[in-house]
């Protein structure tokens, strides 16, 4: 990825009015960065960020001809998009420009020592010209969006989805499981908490998609395959035996939940038992007719608990005491929301239903027709007769939802409900995947929750279907087909399934990746065992070039110090802790990756045998990494790792692993600190670097003998 | 190029910039706390007022937002400015008394304590944050939401969002230490993913492991840089 002929960097050297200026020296830095290979100019500005500096930056890249642009001044997360964009009206493209940050990584946390501060400054551009000479340029992608819609759920929240789409002219294909559409609701009685008549509601809701011109509408069907890529999904529904087959831009999952079933414990001779549904079913009927009624709450996990469940236990109580005043009506619940009518509260006990509150450890049972229950609000046990015991059990999700999440990979939680498939990256560097979950599918909702999300499941789909294309500047991975083995190794590796193995040259298979589909964490190319996986940006090159740009120079004789920060903590903690201006040694030099999972062995190796003293590893706390998993990848990793070198006889104690927290300049500070103290007592490695790759030995043997000594 | 007098020096600035960036261009410093170079102007803090002069006499303007125009005169440490700047600093700490920043800035206007209490909350509603994360990070997961009193900044409809990625831009930016990562958490549906984490090794040795006939390859692709 080296660009044709010699690359033309120009460096820009920021004041930032005298932020900068008054802790680095910046002539000395200028005449340092002017001599580094590839520079071909080296500028002081008063501030690069001003209308003036861009102006002049922009003036620059026209006159010298740069094609690369570094810019030493304060930290990429701010300002990077504002030098993109400036590198963009000049002609060039964005992904040419490297932020080296002086501001927050010198001149704000060295006040006391200039000379240091000055030092690293200069190590640091020097590391951004070096990354600068051979950076990788992305490459972006675009996708067609095909104008289509697949629901997949008529319940409430699929319905109002489906109409929404269709109203604004985009085909919808309906699929529904069920001979008739209606999911839950229809076979509801009366809705929470205004009493309308759930009939009324659904059929107002089907008849707006029946005879709708752009819906087809599938019921009897299930939905047996989506595959192909983001924006043109290729979906195969089975019905009646027989396969249809369609492309779709936008898929919305409405598939919605049931009421669980109630276990054995619950039976018992002359105790009718039913569930919320089946009395809602029962009560036109009048059927319901009994004395001692008790509508209990059950959550044998208090973590299952729904207010949907409790609201229906509510409303049917309510209803129950309405019609048969006569019946003793109970309502027994573990923990009833906040949430709930509160109107509806003080009928209910105007109208003497009982309210009886159980400790969730201490579940009620059934015994000799009725229930026995310790009332928390009491504080004394009750036991409550019951000739007809209705529970509230609660909302599971379909047992198709797990294999609807494997088609379209959307993970679902514990209980088995989808998440919305959103991760969190910085929008725009990777393409919307234009699936969406709305209704039960989410999390148990009311009726009037799942319309308001049918509609808003609708409305991002809209924006979707609307935009005709997609287009992003990913920082992906790309496989090298001539080094591949075809192990698949990278395919188990991607958090993100966007790797697959297809029929390469002679027997062997090689991976594939999709574009459209890669975060760009660069966990395949960590795991590549061939090291056939190359990131666009930071590839190992890059990361490579800066590790050695970084211990090139050496003249204050103190430990260097490595650390490679995960751009969503550590290196936003390094920034906080420049913002409020908290004082670690100079003698660190930090590098910015994208993610935990690019913390690979070879480059901590590789920084050890180019004389580092200390590798501190930066990510993000355990559960929050922005790519799912990769700060566990690389626990694991460095784990081994350290095994490794301690049987290779080298202090593992110069590496180490820590979490950071991007909201703590303080921590980030402390953990600097002390790892520096460390390393300044172990004192330099004797590591010498002989000339010999790394890559050329062999693997188990890490540390050729006569390297440690 | 247009030229302006700021502070009695003739200085020259673009067309089309505000008179802060014309006086920070020149070396003049102006306070500013809403104030940031990604971003567009606001102009909420009034803390980088200037005294303008208009055919009706002097006026403060809001340097940040207020363009700078060719043969116009500004001072920027008059008196009228100092007094305007110390009220300024003196509700600003009285909003955030506990915030580093304001504290310095209050200290330099000469404000020792301010005469009325505002808030317990450092959030002095500059609304950078929101301008960062709708500018900056394109995710537009919170705004400023109601007014007057109960002006605050919050996600849509002040519940968990799934649009905040959790990159803290918000918490950086923020000049008064604010913003704490568990804001953003709250303000944000978190997702338990539910992946189990394995080790995974090589299919083939059970270890990472490397071909010695790909040797040769490797060794280039982890060389560095080809010169």
């Amino acid at each position: 990825m080296v660009t044709e002929g010699k690359p033309k960097i120009g460096v820009f050297l920021c004041e930032c009015g005298r932020e900068i200026s008054d802790t680095v020296e910046l002539s000395t830095l200028g005449q340092g960065v002017a001599e580094m290979p590839g520079v071909v100019l080296s500028q002081r500005q008063a501030y690069c960020c001003s209308k003036v500096g861009l102006h002049e930056i922009r003036q620059a890249i026209e006159k010298h001809g740069l094609d690369r642009v570094v810019v030493a001044g304060c930290t990429p997360r701010t300002h990077g998009p504002l030098f993109e964009k400036a590198l963009e009206e000049a002609g060039l493209r964005p992904s040419c420009l490297e932020v080296v940050n002086v501001r927050e990584q010198c001149a704000w946390v060295h006040v006391d020592d200039p000379e240091g501060a000055t030092e690293k400054a200069m190590d640091l551009t020097r590391m951004g010209v070096a990354k600068a000479a051979i950076m990788g340029l992305r490459t972006s992608i675009q996708v067609d969006v095909t104008p289509a819609a697949l629901v997949i759920g008529g319940g409430t929240a699929g319905l109002t989805a489906a109409a929404t789409v269709a109203a604004r002219g985009f085909p919808v294909m309906l699929v529904e499981k069920e001979p008739e559409l209606g999911g839950q609701v229809a076979r509801l009685h009366t809705l929470y908490p205004r009493g309308e008549s759930a009939s009324e509601f659904i059929k107002k809701r089907i008849r707006s998609v029946e005879g709708q011109e752009h819906i087809r509408i599938l019921t009897g069907s299930t939905v047996t395959d989506i595959s192909g890529p983001i924006g043109d999904y290729q979906v195969t529904v089975a019905r009646d035996g027989k396969i249809l087959e369609f492309h779709v831009g936008t898929v919305i999952v409405a598939t919605g939940a049931r009421e669980s079933e109630p276990s054995d414990e619950f039976r018992q001779d002359g105790v009718r038992v039913m569930t919320q549904s089946e009395l809602e079913q029962a009560l036109p009927e009048n059927e319901v007719n009994a004395g001692h009624v008790v509508t209990m709450v059950y959550e044998p996990d208090p973590e299952a608990y729904s207010t949907v469940a409790a609201a229906t236990a509510l409303k049917n109580s309510l209803l129950l005491k309405r019609r048969h005043p006569e019946a003793a009506v109970s309502l027994i619940f573990n923990d009833l929301s906040s949430d709930l009518s509160a109107a509806m509260m003080e009928e209910a006990r105007a109208l003497g239903v009982r309210f009886y509150s159980y400790d969730g450890r201490r579940a009620p049972r059934l015994a000799n027709k009725a229930v026995e229950v310790f009332d928390r609000l009491r504080g004394e046990a009750a036991t409550i007769p019951a000739e007809v015991l209705v529970l509230a059990m609660p909302l599971v999700p379909h047992d198709d939802a797990m294999s609807i999440s494997s088609m379209l990979s959307v993970p679902v939680d514990k209980h088995g409900f989808f998440l919305e498939p959103n991760v969190r990256l910085r929008p725009g560097s990777f393409l919307p995947t234009g699936i969406f979950v709305c209704g039960s599918a989410h999390y148990p909702v009311s009726a009037n929750e799942s319309v308001f999300q049918g509609y808003r499941a609708a409305a991002r789909a809209l924006r979707h279907l609307s935009a005709g294309t997609l287009a992003s500047q990913g920082p992906g991975a790309q496989v090298r087909e001539s080094l591949c083995v075809g192990c698949g190794t990278c395919v188990e590796s991607c958090p993100f399934g966007a790797i697959s193995m297809v029929p390469g040259r002679g027997m062997l298979s090689v991976s594939k990746i999709d574009a459209s589909l890669c975060k760009g964490c660069g966990n395949c190319s960590v795991v590549c065992p061939a090291k056939a996986i190359v990131m666009e940006t930071s590839s190992d090159k890059e990361l490579i070039a800066q590790i050695d740009a970084a211990l090139a120079a050496r003249t204050d004789g103190r430990p260097r110090v490595l650390a490679l920060l995960c751009e969503w903590s550590g290196y936003a903690a390094a920034d906080l802790a420049g913002a409020e201006r908290r004082q670690y040694p100079a003698n660190v030099r930090i590098i910015r990756v994208g993610c935990a999972a690019r913390f690979d062995p070879y480059l901590v190796l590789w920084a050890f045998l180019k004389g580092a003293d200390g590798v501190l590893l930066g990510g993000c706390d355990p559960g929050m990494c922005h790519y799912i998993e990769g700060n566990r990848w690389a626990a694991k990793r460095i784990e081994t790792l350290h095994h490794m070198l301690k049987g290779a006889g080298f202090d593992s104690r110069r590496l180490s692993l820590q979490w950071l927290k991007p909201d703590d300049g303080a921590q980030f500070v402390e953990v600097v600190r002390e790892f520096v103290d460390e390393i300044e007592y172990l004192g330099p490695t004797i590591l010498v670097d002989t000339g010999q790759s790394l890559g050329a030995s062999p693997q188990g043997q890490l540390l050729p003998s006569g390297q440690s000594v | 190029m247009i030229s302006l007098t700021i502070d009695g020096h003739k200085v020259e600035a673009l067309e089309g910039s505000s008179i802060l960036e014309a006086s920070r261009e020149h070396g003049i410093e102006i306070p500013t706390l809403c104030y940031h170079e990604a971003l567009e102007p606001y102009g909420s803090c009034r803390l980088c007022v200037v005294e303008l002069e208009t055919p009706r006499g002097p006026r403060l303007v809001a340097s940040c937002v207020y363009p700078a125009e060719d043969g116009a005169v500004a001072k920027t440490d008059s008196e009228m400015v100092q007094a305007s700047r110390r009220m300024t600093a003196e509700l600003l700490l009285a909003a955030a008394p506990h915030a580093k920043a304001i504290q310095e800035l209050a200290t330099r206007m000469g404000v020792q304590e301010p005469r009325v209490s505002l808030s317990d909350n450092d959030c002095i509603l500059c609304g950078l944050c929101v301008r960062a994360c709708a500018e900056i990070v394109g995710a537009n997961a919170i705004s400023l939401v109601h007014r007057g009193f109960s002006k605050e900044v919050s996600p849509p409809f002040e519940i968990g969002s799934n649009a905040c990625i959790g990159c803290t831009t918000c918490v950086f930016i923020c000049p008064t230490g604010a913003i704490k990562l568990e804001d953003v958490l709250s303000n944000r549906s978190v997702h338990d993913w539910a992946s189990d984490f394995q080790a995974r090794v090589c299919k083939i040795c059970g270890d990472h492991y490397l071909a010695p006939e790909l040797k040769a390859q490797v060794g280039e692709s982890l060389a560095g840089p080809e010169v």
